[in-house]
């Protein structure tokens, strides 16, 4: 071929290669027309393409070393066949007959003469007996393994090495290895669970004593004709892990045969002993491919968990009848234990239980922090699954009737566990780990407060971001409903999303949390993947972990699966109460639910714009479905509570009831409709729902809040500060909850305290009007002018009224003259204006702040000791249905007008009971 | 018990001690051959043939376990025994990859063509290992159509027989192989694509007769 010619084959190729392979064919035909020759040649090598992608791979001298390797195994195996051993005695072994090739080497049945019993004699390769520290060390740890005397571990008698050839006596054992016993086919359920404890028995016991055996394996597990498990070869892999590289010469029979007549004699080989270790580390991760933990895979140090890994491939194996992890090479079964999830147990097998599919899925976590920490935990779960006496439970499908959405039920199975784990079975469950951690006292692990961090939206798609957050916010909301568990609400937490990242223990900490959730959320249409674990706060120590998938609309087998978690999980341990409400939830559409989720996210950004968008996601849900009681809550908090747009109590009110009427067990519509009346001075009924919604869900942190302000605004200011600190408690982070705490100490006349908890309310939101606006009355009362003054420009200047921006400097500016009663006077205009300019703005729909309301300008005249002026505008805030008149029966402002009739008129025309 | 354990650690000592050509020697040696000396070949052989072994001896510890060993990097580790790099000056570097790798496809490619007499010499061939080593199973590439095949290639472009040679004969990575050749990394990739279909293709082609 012309070199010219061969230029145009490239070009082509190259061209070809970066178009989709649909594409090519066509590329081809057009950029050859009149050459088919030349197409002809492009295409027969494109078609060569994919097919050399793995060619070349390996490079040349392994290649070759592979051929040596061979040629020498199938020699070693021709000099087993015809063993000269049998009959032969070696130390103190007579053997007897070959029992076959075991997971790492011939195995011999043999006689102990001196002891008259039967062994089994396992010779090991002969590169692996080399280097000598390497074989103590086995021998150290096999032995050790062997000394536990544990049921279901093979008892390793002797280790020895005759005429440089290794052995190990053990155990007589009549059965077969695990291996055998699969064979492609799942193994019955009760008999996996069986030998699956057993082997977790076998391995926490090894652990125990810092034995890790690095092999597990179905080859390596030997089953009895009795039926037990018994583990093989503990410390085997160690020698290989560390010992393989040295090169003995001098006994290897077969080196020597197939490199004769290459001219290297075995002498002229060159030592390599002192490099044996780093070759290694270097060059050779060692570990079964098949069942090596991903840790085993990089070459990374091993610990326990590194065989709760490769337990979890023989649990999916024996479920299965497949391997976890397989490929072509050795590098693609690697590649698939770093990065792959194998497919699910279920889908290769129906029948296996979820549940037995959760316990393989969290053992072969490629984390191993998120893994199962302890052999005894595996167990633990293994036992769960046994059927028991448990008629009720297994035998009566629970009657409630479920409609839940996907991605819904799925967080109720999670929750339902996590329940399981934080309130109910939680002792039990971590029992184990206060021995594990011997300074830990069972007391101090039970978990009384949570807080679960924002879930992270691993899809690329940011629009999912309210999902993540809406699925974090409904994990809140129903962990809140179980009684005694303190769950810190959502304004709180979301400060985590994202960002820099804090270390757990510090959040816990600031959040004084016991425990922590965190986890991942990806959706990709209609799939939903739910990772979720749980982290013991102070140590950052992993408790729990899950992964959840599931179709988005898939709802029948998620009712069952979810309610049969849930009763399994709580079984005893909630109240009837609290079982019936987890239960009672979600009566809805997936799409409506979705809606929801994305009001409510953009409810909680708390701006102007936000809310308005919120509002339209609220509606849009109800049109998906008209009886969606949460997205009519929704609507009317969007009314009733935000400050941001204006108010419309009546309206807030009809939507609140509406959601009531929907789902009666529902917190937040009792909360708003809570809320609603008491800013209309409803107060008997605010109260009355307000309670019911706390009863509802004692965790839901607005709920306790809007009581503390209806008991602020009542004057009841003991009771409103305790029970704030409830609110706070859940929400220590919450603007408006901070906010208010600095209004009731204010009310109470404590101006220090009530400072210096505004300030920190500043310091949430440096954006926020809203403390500036009680640390201005909290100066000018002291007669702190020009801190007040100050914090006068802080109000303003984040405001969202820039017209209203000059009125406030020259009020200020007024009351720094003040003591002249021509300034008051002036001061008192500016008042009115900047009143009249506010109600202007409201009235145009745009959005309003509230200081500028009637009743604003009437606390300035009580600073101003105006009684008549006061009274004006308390009269006429009477009329308005505004909803700062929250401190009207304790503001410090107003002290000088509480004994005169007419203002105690005004309250009791204000509904104020007396 | 512990008396196995004395031989061996004697034999080790006994190994330690044992000559073999210093770094420096297998470089002259290196560039001896690289001046057309063949001789220098014979004594280059053995210590690669070492390495070969050390090697198989590797594959044969974990193909008994059903361990597999990690292949990554092991041609680099046999060329850092094999040659001081420390000794060869930049400038030299890239000279003596080039050598390396001239030198690996020789000496593989001679070990192939040996193992092919031993087998027509009628030892039954052994192709694969049983069940132990499936796991592990890359099919060995014959390495003697790829020789014949790479020669072809280079009758059509060097280059692309080079960065063949480079890289699988002698192990280097893209970089490595792009300062060697003084082209650009984008250049080796694209080389190495195409040259793996067509040798791909040239191989079975060739092959079919035999089949």
């Amino acid at each position: 071929m012309k070199l010219e010619r061969w230029r145009q084959v490239e070009c082509l190729y190259h061209a070809a290669l970066e178009r989709e392979e649909s594409e090519r064919g066509a590329f081809l035909e057009a950029a050859c027309s009149g050459d088919p020759a030349l197409r002809d040649e492009v295409g027969s090598l494109l078609t060569y393409d994919r097919r050399a992608e793995h060619f070349m791979e390996v490079a040349a001298l392994q290649s070759a070393a592979k051929i040596l390797a061979q040629e020498q195994a199938q020699s070693r195996r021709s000099a087993e066949a015809n063993s000269p051993l049998i009959g032969k005695t070696i130390s103190h072994y007579r053997i007897l007959e070959n029992l076959g090739r075991g997971g790492m080497g011939v195995v011999y049945k043999a006689e102990d003469i001196r002891l008259g019993r039967k062994v089994a004699l396992k010779f090991l390769p002969t590169g692996l007996a080399g280097d000598p520290t390497t074989m103590l060390r086995f021998q150290r740890e096999a032995q050790a393994a062997s000394a536990l005397n544990h049921p279901h571990i093979c008892t390793v008698y002797e280790i020895d090495e005759v005429e440089g050839q290794a052995f190990l006596a053990m155990e007589l054992m009549e059965g077969c290895t695990l291996k055998d016993l699969i064979t492609g086919q799942p193994l019955p359920e009760r008999r996996l669970l069986d030998l699956g404890m057993e082997i977790a028995d076998a391995l926490e016991a090894a652990h125990a004593q810092g034995i890790v055996h690095r092999d597990i394996k179905p080859a390596n597990i030997f089953v009895t004709k009795r039926g037990e498990a018994k583990l093989l070869d503990f410390g085997l892999a160690k020698l290989q892990g560390s010992g393989c590289g040295v090169q003995r010469p001098g006994n290897d029979r077969s080196v020597e045969g197939s490199e004769a007549g290459e001219g290297v004699t075995p002498h002229d080989t060159p030592s390599l002993s002192i490099e044996a270790d780093e070759i290694s580390v270097a060059g050779a991760a060692m570990g079964t491919a098949a069942y090596m933990s991903p840790e085993q895979a990089r070459g990374e140090k091993v610990d326990a968990r590194t065989d709760l890994f490769s337990f979890g491939a023989v649990l999916y194996e024996m479920a299965t009848g497949r391997q976890a992890f397989s490929g072509e090479t050795s590098g693609e079964i690697r590649e698939a234990i770093l990065t792959r999830q194998p497919t699910s147990p279920q889908r290769l097998n129906p029948a296996i239980n979820r549940r037995l599919q959760a316990i393989i899925e969290k053992a072969l976590q490629k984390d191993r922090d998120v893994r199962y920490q302890r052999a005894s935990e595996v167990r633990a779960d293994l036992e769960r699954l046994v059927p028991r006496q448990r008629g009720r439970l297994r035998g009566t499908p629970l009657q409630k009737r479920w409609l839940a959405a996907g991605a819904a039920s799925a967080l109720v199975a999670l929750l339902a566990t996590l329940i399981g784990l934080n309130v109910a079975g939680l002792r039990d469950r971590l029992a184990p780990h206060v021995g594990w951690h011997s300074t830990t006292s069972a007391q101090a692990l039970r978990i009384q407060s949570i807080a679960v961090l924002p879930l992270e939206n691993l899809s690329r798609d940011p629009e999912q971001e309210y999902f993540a957050d809406g699925l974090t916010d409904d994990l809140i909301t129903d962990l809140g409903k179980v009684a005694n568990l303190r769950v810190i609400s959502r304004t709180s937490v979301m400060r985590y999303k994202g960002g820099a990242k804090k270390l757990l223990p510090q959040i816990a900490r600031e959040l004084d949390v016991d425990a922590v959730v965190e986890g991942t959320v990806q959706r990709s249409g209609d799939r939903v993947r739910i990772t979720a674990q749980l982290l013991e706060a102070r140590t950052d120590r992993n408790l729990w972990a899950e992964t959840y998938v599931r179709d988005f609309g898939e709802i029948i087998r998620l009712e069952e699966e979810a309610a049969l978690a849930i009763a399994h999980e709580i079984s005893g341990h909630l109240t009837a109460a609290e079982e019936a409400r987890l239960g009672s939830q979600r009566a809805v559409n997936p799409r409506a639910y979705d809606d929801y989720l994305h009001g409510r996210h953009l409810w909680a950004e708390r701006t102007a714009e936000a809310a308005v968008g919120a509002r339209a996601y609220f509606e849009q849900a109800l049109r998906e479905d008209p009886g969606f009681a949460l997205a009519y809550s929704g609507l009317a908090d969007y009314y009733g509570v935000s400050w941001l747009v204006k108010w419309n109590q009546p309206l807030a009110e009809t939507y609140a009831r509406k959601a009531v009427a929907l789902e009666p067990d529902l917190a937040e519509a009792h909360a708003s409709l809570g809320v609603t009346c008491s800013y209309q001075r409803k107060f008997a009924e605010a109260e009355k729902e307000l309670k019911r919604a706390i009863e509802l869900n004692p965790n839901y942190a607005m709920a306790h809040h809007w009581y503390s302000l209806e008991l602020l605004t009542l004057g009841r200011l003991t009771e409103a500060l305790a029970e704030n600190d409830r609110a706070r408690q859940l929400d220590p982070f919450s603007l408006p909850i901070n906010f208010l705490r600095g209004s009731i100490l204010l009310s109470m006349h404590e101006y220090d305290r009530a400072a210096e908890q505004l300030e920190t309310a500043a310091a949430i939101n440096p954006q926020s009007s809203l403390p500036h606006v009680d640390l201005a009355r909290i100066y000018w009362i002291e007669g702190k002018v020009p801190d007040a003054l100050a914090e006068e420009r802080k109000m303003a200047a984040p405001a969202h009224l820039p017209a209203l921006l000059r009125n406030q400097e020259e009020i200020a500016a007024a009351y720094a003259k003040s003591g002249l009663p021509g300034a008051q006077r002036e001061a008192a205009r500016l008042l009115d204006r900047g009143y009249e300019a506010s109600m202007r703005e409201q009235d145009s729909g745009a959005p309003a702040k509230g200081a500028y309301s009637a009743s604003y300008v009437a606390i300035k005249y009580g600073l101003l000791k105006d009684r008549e002026r006061t009274l004006h505008w308390l009269n006429q805030a009477c009329h308005e249905s505004t909803v700062d008149l929250t401190d009207l029966k304790s503001a410090p402002e107003l002290d000088f007008l509480r004994s005169d009739p007419r203002f105690q008129d005004l309250l009791r025309r204000m509904n104020f009971p007396p | 018990m512990c008396g196995g354990v004395v031989v061996t650690l004697k034999s080790h000592i006994r190994q330690v001690v044992m000559a073999r050509p210093s770094a420096h020697e297998v470089t002259q040696l290196l560039q001896a051959w690289g001046n057309g000396d063949e001789r220098a070949l014979e004594k280059l052989t053995p210590l690669v043939y070492a390495e070969l072994h050390q090697l198989a001896q590797r594959y044969m510890a974990g193909e008994a376990s059903g361990h597999i060993l990690q292949t990554t990097a092991l041609v680099h580790e046999v060329y850092l025994r094999l040659v001081d790099f420390r000794d060869i000056s930049w400038q030299n570097r890239a000279y003596f990859f080039g050598v390396c790798a001239r030198l690996m496809r020789q000496i593989l490619v001679d070990f192939a063509r040996s193992r092919r007499r031993l087998k027509r010499g009628g030892e039954s061939p052994q192709v694969s290992l049983d069940e132990a080593l499936v796991v592990a199973q890359e099919a060995p590439t014959n390495l003697l159509a790829l020789d014949e095949a790479l020669n072809a290639l280079a009758a059509l472009e060097p280059r692309k027989s080079r960065v063949v040679e480079l890289r699988y004969f002698g192990g280097l990575s893209v970089e490595e192989t792009a300062e060697v050749l003084r082209v650009s990394e984008e250049t080796v990739l694209r080389d190495w694509r195409l040259a793996k279909s067509w040798l791909l293709r040239e191989m079975s082609e060739g092959h079919r007769d035999e089949a």
